[in-house]
């Protein structure tokens, strides 16, 4: 049954599809994302949130080098909400090639990179926990960026242009007539509905399940999804991203992000890209490579651990892994493969999503007779909230959280959850004392027609992602939450499960690095919620 | 340096367990503090953020260090609530009250009394006629307390007057304190008494410095550590001579010998720590040694001890209690938790009520036992036992030098 | 420092328990104490064995308890010392007025603070649940604005849990709180341990209480022991229940102030803020710990050792790096699984044992350290609680338990 349409429809809600969007929108086509989940839940959540300086690329690409300075730079202009706009670090330890330095800076000065030596003890002295092994140090404009917030502020962008998004809804098939793509058929994975909605245009933006899409119409398109592991550690441990100088490799990247870091990053070639499963290998590995930069990492408190998977296209022929392009590719599958309706957009990188998206619809645009130019590098993602918003919020908010929830909700939100700050003084509580999260975001967020578990709330509001993951806001999110669900959608779980699955995927992280302070952790959530709590029910 | 001595490092082993908060007093006594772990360890990690953001009740907290006592994982809490206090003062300097001047600095006051002609009297006068007249008040001082008065003399004027028998071989030198120094100088001098029994010549340092604690409290840590790096140079100086150092407030001692540390990790500061002693802790040693002069109390008079939170923060029991009833003294702790003065903390106007509800199981307690004094080694808590009870108050080395008197 | 007889290392409920069942020997006991034990996580109720190695519930503890595998604590320690350690708890409480119910032989029924059953051995009067079993109503007190409680989520699952036969009613009481932080149950006891607070709240309870009713509060009829739920009951005129609660917990606080009181009673020394940090041995005998405090270490003699410093959430076991597993004052032998298939369920709430959560000391049946060879290490250094190999307490509702009857039987050898 056909219940819906859209001249475009993008099949995958991650970076390069709401950029997609995003772009679409911005230039008057209408266009519908469709994600089989929640917003951002694949590889866009799932890597160290840094945003290129180009520099890791300096030598080896100097292509994809200018063009991640170029996002870079505009990226902190639209994107202020969702930037941290730090700055980076190269850093050469005892043992690390000499060699490598003088190319490097080469080819940093050649893509427009600037780079700026600093002795041993400025760097030293800007990041107290670098080893003594240091030998070099340059600084480079890296950032960290919020791969959760870019993707929905990029979202919430393309809605005011008109742009429509569908979460927790799965394309299962693609509809060819007459050799073109005439629809779609979806189901809703809440309520296991089944429907089909007409495009004329579908866009494969599905990242490593590209292939599978691809497959659905019959084609073949080659994506070795590529899984990195990454580590989360409690603290920042710097100030600063922090690179190891040298050729690119595994764990040598570390980017500070809020109030966490996160240390990646492995490549291993996967044949499903569903598997984000981390063996005790792998973690050793970045944590050797990693002590390398921080002698002490190794006492540092690992919060959990978490892997993605690359969408790595692979030419014919070609082999995967870490040598496999960052590029992107744009396959128009009328030229190819003679379908008509349908085209993919395969590859690329975090950092350079917007120029992704605007090559591609470059080429896509003209099919449906627009010639409007790409306008996305002109406008802020999200119009930031006013310093004076945020002063009168100060005197509602339970706590130091003004800035951090005014990033979070953007200006149509944050009006709204001060307002019920103000209004009802319960709405206060602090229901994640570790990222600092009031009652009232988490009602407000939980309203929102995309949350249907605490789980999505969390994407949006990052409860649950701090110190004690989730020990403390999980019982009180779920039953603040799970009530709104239950009022908007039959069919949603009940709080007792919602509140077991939050703590569940929360536990996955965290099986692999079950050493040191983390079995601390662990004994204590055991302790609240199966001692105590006895969540798995009384008389079983 | 090691990881675990380091204030901002330890914030990373909080696993928000909430210990801190079970036991806070002042969680107990004010519903405005959100408690240790919320402030000090959770405000920590978000030291990114934004200068504007802080959190409000970080003034609330008295650092009474009842949460480092509790926390399971070596966390120090109250430091790290001190840090961020700083931080924010740092940011907001026109915050800081007339009380968190006058109070924080009271030894450049006692400093300027001296030098001036009955400077000491006229002040005690002034203090007199100004509570009478509730000007305290006005100074965000608390109108209902008595604030100390100045000694006529000063303990260090007083050392000078001191004849100490000749031929004394073995030397420590004395850390009085501003306290025992200006408003108390008696226990100084039964310190000095106790020391001259043992064999010890009890050396003085002008160069010493009020230790820096309630300038930490009132969040001005430039100068305490400008406190600190003067103090830890002497004390390295002495170490170098073997002379160990040796305090009678347990407030003064928790400080040169841990606080430094946690909150400026420097190499030197752990480094004379480890010459710095509490006087009963060093009694102890030298019972512990056989070298403690041997004495024994006939007297049945009964007294009740309070030890203060600062000591039992160091980690050695109570050391004074053991040491008096080994010479026979009928002493029992109270055991009442803490008793709200924290310092300078119960002088605040807006800590008053926080401040004596947290002390009144102490008080109740004292009450209660019917004792003739009370022994405490921390002259603020003695303060405030003084003025929450009726009970007359005394220094344990005060009645360990009457014991020698005998 | 005077030697002691006996030194407890760990001031969590074995540890207390441990220094109270050897001072009643008439030992000279020092207590090294660090951090706060469990007490304001666990509620303060006496889980003997509430699950068998299948997950079943078990209706006898101690049937089951006899019944437990071999590298259970439980076996090691053997049913009768387990039930002596049962009366001598219930004689300690009683004795400082706050008396426990339960015995060995039947469980008691927790109402949690999210509205499931939990079993238990031994818990306060105030938190009996089977009262709701034979009730016509339940009705469920939330107070305003309090965190951690949420009274429609525990009416929602009690109400799965008792069947739909009953009728459930949630009343709000509003503690007119003014505070600027978040309102804990502690704030809620230490109201309801003020005249004005009780009065309040019974007033606004009292037209929901009545015959054939059960009122279920949060964890938060004072601080004190049973007092308020003592008088509380007099004047509902109907059995009032507490659940369990998110720390900090109330109850584990008023059994820790008993407990405590109890030691005081005894002579006990207690050192706070004291943590073990390694032992002076001689031959295989441990002669003296040394534990501190800031900068020096004291030295605390001792003709014998209790080993109470809890699992790896209290430090007493650590494990910086897979497989490196340690007691860490001591060294004593540790048994430990460290195998990646095998050391983590994949499921946080699993239908079997966690492996890492069995890691402990390696004991024999007088509770010392063994090698692997059954040879014991210490001759006078005994290990109680959490730091038992051989059991997942979490599993199982076994914590205190074993922390009980182990603390007995370490201080009696």
């Amino acid at each position: 049954m056909v219940k819906d349409k859209a001249t475009v429809v993008v099949v995958g809600g991650g970076a390069t599809g709401v950029g997609i969007l995003r772009d679409l929108s911005m230039r008057g086509i209408d266009a519908l994302l469709i994600e089989k989940l929640d917003m951002v839940n694949g590889a866009s959540s799932r890597y160290h949130g840094l945003l290129h300086s180009g520099a890791r690329y300096a030598v080896r690409d100097q292509e994809a080098a200018k063009e991640c300075i170029e996002e870079n730079t505009i990226l902190r202009r639209i994107g202020k909400s969702c930037v941290e706009a730090i700055s980076g670090m190269f850093v050469q330890v005892e043992g690390d090639d000499p060699d490598f330095v003088d190319p490097w800076v080469k080819g940093c000065a050649e893509s427009g990179i600037k780079t700026r030596e600093m002795s041993k003890e400025e760097a030293l002295r800007l990041e107290p926990n670098l080893s003594r092994k240091l030998v070099r140090a340059f600084e480079v404009p890296d950032g960290a960026i919020d791969g959760f917030r870019m993707s929905w502020q990029n979202v919430l962008s393309a809605a005011r242009y008109g742009g429509r998004y569908k979460t927790y809804t799965e394309l299962i098939k693609i509809n060819v007539e007459g050799g073109a793509v005439k629809s779609i058929t979806v189901r809703d994975n809440v309520t296991k509905e089944e429907y089909d909605i007409e495009c004329e245009i579908l866009v494969n933006a599905a990242g490593p399940w590209a292939g599978k899409v691809a497959q659905m119409a019959g084609l073949d398109c080659s994506v070795s999804p590529s899984k990195g592991t990454l580590i989360a550690f409690n603290q920042r441990i710097s100030n600063r991203v922090v690179n190891r100088l040298r050729k690119p490799s595994n764990g040598d990247i570390f980017v500070p992000h809020g109030s966490i870091t996160i240390l990646g990053t492995s490549s291993i070639t996967i044949p499903d890209p569903e598997d984000t499963s981390t063996s005790w290998d792998e973690v050793e590995e970045l944590m050797k490579t990693g002590e390398g930069v921080f002698e002490h990492l190794r006492d540092y408190r690992i919060l959990r651990v978490f892997a993605g998977s690359r969408p790595l296209y692979v030419p014919k022929g070609a082999d995967g892994g870490r040598n496999a392009s960052r590029g992107f590719v744009t396959l128009d599958h009328e030229k190819e493969d003679g379908l008509k309706g349908m085209m993919t957009i395969c590859g690329g990188k975090f950092t350079t999503y917007r120029l992704m998206a605007e090559k591609f619809c470059d080429v896509l645009a003209p099919k449906l007779g627009n010639t409007a130019k790409c306008r996305t590098a002109e406008e802020d993602l999200v119009p930031a909230v006013s310093e004076a918003d945020k002063k009168a919020a100060r005197q509602y908010f339970p706590s130091y959280g003004v800035n951090l929830a005014a990033t979070r909700l953007g200006t149509d939100k944050f009006p709204e959850v001060v307002k019920t700050l103000k209004e009802n003084p319960e709405t206060r509580e602090v229901l994640c004392e570790c990222e600092n999260v009031t009652m009232a975001e988490v009602m407000r967020i939980a309203q929102e027609p995309t949350s249907h578990s605490v789980a999505d709330v969390r994407r949006r509001t990052r409860l649950g992602m701090g110190t004690c993951q989730g020990n403390y806001c999980a019982i009180r999110s779920a039953a603040i939450a799970n009530k709104l669900f239950k009022d908007k959608l039959e069919g949603c779980g009940d709080s007792l499960s919602d509140m077991k699955n939050f703590l569940q995927a929360r536990w996955k992280g965290i099986t692999p690095v079950m050493a040191g302070k983390t079995l601390r952790e662990a004994e204590m959530t055991r302790g609240m919620y199966e001692v105590l709590f006895n969540v798995n029910g009384g008389r079983r | 340096m090691e990881l675990e001595e380091r204030a901002r490092d330890s914030a990373d082993n909080c696993i928000a367990c909430t210990s801190c908060v079970a036991v806070c007093p002042v969680t107990k006594a004010n519903p405005d503090y959100r408690g240790p772990k919320l402030v000090g360890p959770a405000h920590n990690r978000m030291h990114f953020s934004d200068e504007s953001d802080y959190e409000d009740s970080l003034k609330l907290c008295s650092n009474c260090k009842n949460c480092d006592i509790t926390c399971p994982n070596g966390v120090s809490v109250a430091t790290l609530n001190m840090l961020e206090r700083a931080k924010y003062y740092k940011a907001h300097p026109e915050k800081h009250t007339q009380a968190d001047q006058m109070l924080s600095h009271n030894f450049q006051m006692a400093d300027m009394l001296k030098s001036i002609p009955f400077g000491r009297s006229c002040a005690n006068l002034g203090m007199s006629i100004g509570e009478a007249m509730g000007m305290m008040g006005a100074m965000g001082i608390a109108p209902q307390r008595k604030s100390p008065r100045f000694a006529t003399k000063y303990f260090r004027e007083l050392y000078k007057e001191i004849k100490q028998p000749e031929g004394l071989t073995k030397e420590v030198l004395f850390f009085p304190g501003c306290f025992i120094d200006v408003n108390d100088p008696e226990v100084g001098v039964a310190f000095v008494k106790v020391m001259n029994a043992n064999g010890y010549k009890v050396l003085m340092d002008d160069r010493f410095k009020c230790c820096g604690s309630p300038l930490v409290v009132g969040g001005y840590l430039d100068e305490a550590r400008s406190h600190a790096d003067s103090n830890v140079a002497v004390i390295n100086e002495y170490a170098a001579k073997n002379i160990p150092v040796i305090a009678c407030c347990t407030s003064c001692s928790l400080m040169l010998k841990a606080e430094y540390t946690e909150l400026f990790a420097q190499e030197e500061m752990a480094q004379a720590a480890k010459n710095v002693y509490d006087a009963f802790e060093f009694l102890t040693i030298l019972a512990d040694q056989g070298e403690l002069k041997k004495v024994q109390v006939s007297s049945d008079k009964k007294f009740i001890y309070h030890a203060p939170c600062h000591l039992r923060a160091q980690g050695m029991g109570m050391p004074a209690v053991d040491l008096l009833k080994e010479i026979g003294v009928n002493i029992d702790s109270a055991d009442a938790g803490c008793c709200g003065m924290s310092g300078s903390y119960g002088f605040h106007k807006e800590n008053y009520e926080t401040s004596m509800k947290i002390g009144s199981e102490l008080f109740d307690k004292i009450n209660a036992s019917g004792a003739h004094k009370v022994v405490c080694d921390c002259g603020t808590c003695r303060e405030q036992i003084k003025h929450g009870t009726n009970a007359k108050t005394t220094h344990p080395i005060q009645v360990l030098a009457k014991a020698y008197e005998q | 420092m005077s030697k002691s007889d006996v030194v407890v290392i760990g001031n969590g409920f074995a540890g207390l328990m441990s220094a109270l069942v050897s001072a009643d020997q008439g030992k000279k006991v020092t207590l090294l104490s660090y951090g706060a034990g469990t007490f304001p996580l666990n509620s303060g109720v006496i889980d003997v064995l509430g699950y068998d190695d299948s997950g079943k519930a078990v209706a006898n503890p101690a049937q089951a308890v006899g019944a437990v595998a071999d590298e259970h604590p439980y076996k090691k320690i053997g049913t009768q010392a387990l039930e002596e350690s049962v009366k001598f708890f219930q004689d300690v409480v009683a004795a400082e007025g706050f008396p426990y119910v339960g015995s060995l032989n039947e469980q008691q029924w927790l109402i949690t603070g999210v509205g499931t059953l939990k079993p238990s051995c031994l818990i306060p009067e105030s938190m009996q649940g089977s009262k709701c079993f034979e009730a016509s109503e339940i009705v469920l007190v939330g107070v305003k604005g309090l965190k951690d409680y949420y009274v429609d989520m525990v009416a929602e699952n009690l109400a799965k849990e008792l069947g739909n036969d009953k009728k459930y009613t949630v009343v709000t009481v509003d503690p007119h709180y003014k505070g600027a932080r978040d309102l804990t149950t502690k704030d809620v006891a230490s109201w309801m341990d003020t005249d004005a607070g009780y009065s309040d709240f019974v007033s606004q309870v009292k037209e929901s209480a009545g015959a054939g009713k059960v009122i279920v509060v949060p964890q938060i009829l004072g601080l004190k022991g049973n007092v308020v739920w003592k008088k509380i009951v007099a004047e509902l005129g109907c059995p009032v229940v507490e659940t369990t609660a998110m720390p900090p917990s109330v109850n584990g606080l008023r059994l820790r102030d008993v407990l405590l009181s109890a030691l005081k009673k005894k002579g006990i020394t207690v050192i706070e803020n004291s943590k073990a940090e390694e032992a002076v041995i001689e031959g295989s005998k441990a002669v003296a710990v040394k534990a501190g405090g800031e900068v020096r270490l004291q030295t605390y003699n001792a003709d014998k050792f209790i080993v109470a410093t809890g699992g790896f959430y209290s430090g007493g076991i650590t494990m910086r790096d897979f497989g490196e597993a340690k007691e860490v004052i001591f060294g004593l032998p540790i048994e430990c699984d460290c195998v990646e298939e095998r050391w983590v369920n994949k499921q946080l709430f699993s239908d079997k044992k966690q492996t890492f959560a069995k890691t402990g000391v390696r004991v024999d049946a007088t509770l010392r350290g063994v090698n692997e060879s059954g040879n014991v290490v210490l001759q006078n250094v005994y290990v109680a609680g959490r730091n038992l190999s051989g059991y997942d307490f979490c599993f199982e509702h076994s914590g205190n338990g074993v922390a009980l009857a182990s603390a007995y039987k370490a201080a009696k050898a």
